[in-house]
């Protein structure tokens, strides 16, 4: 377990401003608690310090997790986030995407998102911008980038693609193996 | 195919029901034909050339004296049987007599409710078949669909049919009553064909299972062992009818008879057969409502509105039983969303013991998959720490996925045997031992639980208990301010892994039982057949399939007094009696002679030794087992001294002799 090297935060953070902006400063400078990023075993990890400190007394080897995990850097230096971050991601995300009852299970099954299955988005999203998905009863089920404005999305048809999947709660049965 | 059902018919109980079996007779002999010369009217070869020993034991239990006459009315039956069993049944009289209430016994119990019982048997002597199929030809066994564990299963069941043969002559009389004499003899006339069907019948009934019998013997056991005094039979003792039920249960419900023993031991006859009984169902599916992320109320909207039947739990605040459901529960949005985690009601009880408080320190030393893990960080709002650990890597990431699921955020998970842990990291408020186990709980889970745990697995695991529980309890601090609870956890029944391992730990550590705040539950044991425990073992709970319908489980809550350790303590002054004794070798060593002068002294510290331990005792007999445990050990170290002493005077005595010898040896120089 070790902070994050300059190199590696330029890269998380560039990832984690596509979806929560600006608001990634609440992240580091919380009012409550001062929190803090941690690399253990390529994941990256937002834990509380006082609990970053209590871990630091377990072997390296056989700490598995600590606080949340937000996602794992690859082997080629690029960063992933994982589903496993979507509380913080739903909290602080700027532009928001409701989703159908009926599109629901599709989107939890790895799919993209239809026109069919927008039920809401937030004005002026442009395209290409990290979103979180919610569905109508504002449960947070992924997240994914958009593929077009909502300016544009107006005069699409049903079949046309929305959103591109980037990450579901699914994943926590399909991907329960390779996840963690 | 056609062999099956041959056997099935073949199996059938004897007497009453005989038009049945003789109506299916034409198959019987088309299946045994291959191996037989024989005509028709003698299926009874077929079975001796078989199986020798059991069909032997067969014909002495069923033949009384009277039907010989009959007997010699087959003609084509071979003449190597009649002798036999003509033999046979010439050798006793009064083992005929007992046979005779053997066979009206049979067709006692089953005269009542014949036409259900045979149903039922249509579906459930597969098993049966199978088996002799099985024994017959090896091929068929293995072509067949059974799995391992059937078929582990069912050689169980044959070893305990062929065991049941064994034993028959002995165990008829106490179930039967006396007054059958009439119905035999009427019986007998109907006809030699019938007859021969009949003992065919009777003859499968030991090798193939009757379960409806067995367990219609169950029940008459049981009502006998529970009016004793007046339904036993003269002259038979009540180990003979334990016996007699165990081999029914091992049959019926396919245990292995260490179990059946050791839950005989737990529960009186007539409870564990409800306990048996329970285990073949399963217990209602419940879920927890996940409190960081919705309330128990809202979650049950949302799942009604996708078709699940519920209904909330009325001892928890967060719980939700199902009892129907159109939907998969394990993968509903809203489970995905960790709005909730499928959670047996049982594993609620050791966190609600627990009562983990916001910004406390807390301990889940065997945490996977994390239920009970989220559901403590569930109570402390994700304040504070929580430490969860597992041994197993593979169950760390349901673990981990589970966390992550539920948002909890206040979590480290650690990967790493729970016996490190007061050394890795200690001081904490409240610890859970939600010890391995052998799962004798959790029957109806996992049904390879009755046959593939031994008394072995016991042992094991009580060892690893012990040492988790103490390293727990060394985990905690005594003086934190909100807790020092330790809360210890089974899923298993046997007095070995609850009670005595709390019971240990109260004689090593300074912790006392508290009350476990869990208002239903059965108070745990305070003595156990030959092992006898602290009298606050009776605050524990256990809980079992039959009586609160959830898993079987035990909860004990512990706290800690004080950070000392008792058995430290004792080690401590157990090395400066040493020290005291070392001294007195090196003495009696340096010095020749010792003086007398000398020698009061050593006796002297000897006796503030001793006077120390009489101290310690004083201390510590608030607990009386602590008390006879350190008069033991006092004792020892006292034997210990003796032994010392005893040295020592040899060493003296060896020294003077070398001192005569050299004063001796002295003279002669002067001589010389």
């Amino acid at each position: 377990m070790r902070p994050l090297t300059e190199e590696e935060s330029k890269v998380f953070f560039e990832k984690l401003i596509k979806f929560i902006g600006k608001n990634v400063t609440l992240l580091i400078q919380r009012k409550d608690e001062p929190y803090c990023f941690r690399i253990q075993k390529n994941k990256v990890y937002y834990v509380s310090e006082e609990l970053m400190k209590r871990s630091q007394n377990i072997p390296r080897d056989s700490l598995a997790s600590l606080g949340t995990c937000f996602g794992r850097f690859t082997k080629t230096g690029k960063f992933k986030l994982n589903i496993t971050c979507l509380d913080y991601l739903a909290q602080y995300a700027k532009y928001k995407v409701w989703v159908k009852p009926t599109s629901e299970m599709s989107w939890m099954y790895g799919n993209n998102l239809l026109k069919a299955g927008l039920g809401r988005i937030t004005e002026d999203t442009p395209a290409n911008q990290g979103v979180v998905l919610f569905t109508m009863n504002d449960v947070p089920i992924g997240f994914g980038v958009t593929a077009k404005s909502t300016f544009e999305c107006r005069k699409l048809d049903p079949t046309a693609l929305v959103v591109y999947h980037y990450g579901d709660v699914g994943e926590y049965l399909r991907d329960e193996d390779t996840l963690f | 195919m056609n062999k099956k059902s041959n056997n099935t018919s073949i199996k059938k109980p004897s007497t009453p029901v005989r038009k049945l079996v003789g109506a299916k007779k034409p198959n019987v002999v088309g299946a045994v034909k291959p191996n037989n010369n024989i005509k028709k009217s003698t299926p009874i070869q077929n079975k001796p050339t078989r199986n020798n020993t059991p069909t032997k034991k067969s014909q002495k239990v069923e033949e009384p004296s009277e039907d010989e006459e009959e007997e010699e009315d087959y003609e084509d039956s071979e003449e190597e049987i009649e002798n036999k069993k003509s033999n046979l049944l010439d050798s006793d009289d009064d083992e005929e007599e007992e046979d005779d209430d053997f066979n009206r016994k049979n067709s006692g119990a089953f005269s009542d409710q014949n036409k259900k019982l045979f149903k039922m048997k249509g579906a459930e002597t597969e098993e049966g078949e199978e088996s002799e199929d099985g024994e017959d030809e090896d091929d068929e066994e293995d072509s067949g669909e059974e799995t391992n564990f059937e078929r582990k299963v069912k050689k169980a069941q044959i070893k305990a049919k062929v065991e049941k043969a064994k034993d028959d002559e002995e165990i008829k009389n106490p179930i039967l009553p006396d007054d059958v004499s009439d119905e035999t003899t009427d019986e007998e006339g109907e006809g030699e064909k019938e007859e021969g069907e009949e003992e065919e019948a009777k003859k499968d009934n030991l090798l193939g299972i009757d379960l409806p019998m067995v367990y219609q013997r169950i029940k008459d056991v049981i009502a006998t062992l529970e009016d004793f005094n007046s339904q036993r039979k003269a002259g038979i003792s009540r180990q003979v009818y334990m016996d007699r039920l165990k081999e029914d249960i091992c049959t019926y419900f396919g245990y292995s008879s260490w179990l059946v023993d050791v839950f005989l031991k737990i529960f009186n006859a007539a409870e564990a057969l409800e306990f048996f009984e329970a285990n073949e169902t399963h217990r209602p599916l419940t879920i927890r409502a996940n409190t960081l992320k919705t309330r128990r109320k809202d979650l049950a909207e949302a799942l009604i509105a996708r078709g699940v039947h519920l209904e909330p739990i009325k001892w928890s605040q967060v719980g939700l039983t199902i009892y129907d459901t159109q939907v998969a529960i394990g993968a509903t949005p809203e489970y995905l969303a960790g709005q909730y985690i499928q959670q047996s009601a049982s594993s609620f009880l050791p966190v609600l013991a627990l009562a983990p408080q916001p910004n406390e320190r807390v301990l889940d030393m065997c945490a996977s998959p994390g239920g009970k893990t989220t559901y403590i960080a569930a109570m402390m709002k994700n304040t504070g720490t929580l430490v969860a650990n597992d041994v197993n890597k593979e169950r760390i990431k349901s673990l981990v996925a589970n966390i992550h699921r539920l948002g909890v955020k206040n979590c480290v998970v650690s990967n790493m045997d729970g016996r490190e842990y007061p050394s890795v990291l200690a001081g904490f408020d409240r610890v859970l031992v939600d010890a391995p186990c052998v799962g004798l709980g959790v029957i109806s889970k996992d049904p390879q639980i009755k046959i593939s745990k031994s008394e072995q697995d016991v042992i094991t695991c009580t060892h690893t208990q012990k040492e988790l529980l103490l390293r727990a309890i060394d985990a905690v601090d005594a003086n934190s301010a909100t807790g020092g609870i330790i809360v210890y956890s089974t899923c298993s029944l046997t007095v070995e892994e609850n009670e005595a391992v709390v019971d240990y730990a109260l004689r090593n550590r300074d912790v006392i039982i508290v009350d476990t705040t869990i208002e239903f539950g059965v108070d745990g044991f305070t003595s156990f057949r030959e092992s006898r425990f602290h009298p606050s073992l009776a605050l524990t709970k256990r809980y079992y399939p039959h009586t609160h319908n959830m898993d079987g489980f035990y909860v004990a809550k512990l706290k800690k007094r004080s950070n000392t350790i008792p058995s430290e303590q004792q080690k401590q002054k157990q090395k400066k009696r040493k020290e005291v004794s070392s001294e007195e070798d090196t003495e009696s060593d340096s010095n020749t002679i010792p003086s007398e002068e000398q020698q009061k002294q050593k006796q002297k510290k000897r006796k503030e030794v001793s006077s120390e331990d009489q101290d310690t005792e004083s201390d510590s007999s608030i607990k009386k087992q602590k008390q006879s445990n350190n008069n033991t050990n006092n004792n020892n170290t006292n034997n210990n001294n003796k032994n010392n002493l005893n040295n020592s005077n040899k060493k003296n005595k060896l020294s003077k002799n070398r001192y005569v010898k050299k004063q001796v040896q002295n003279k002669s120089q002067k001589k010389k």
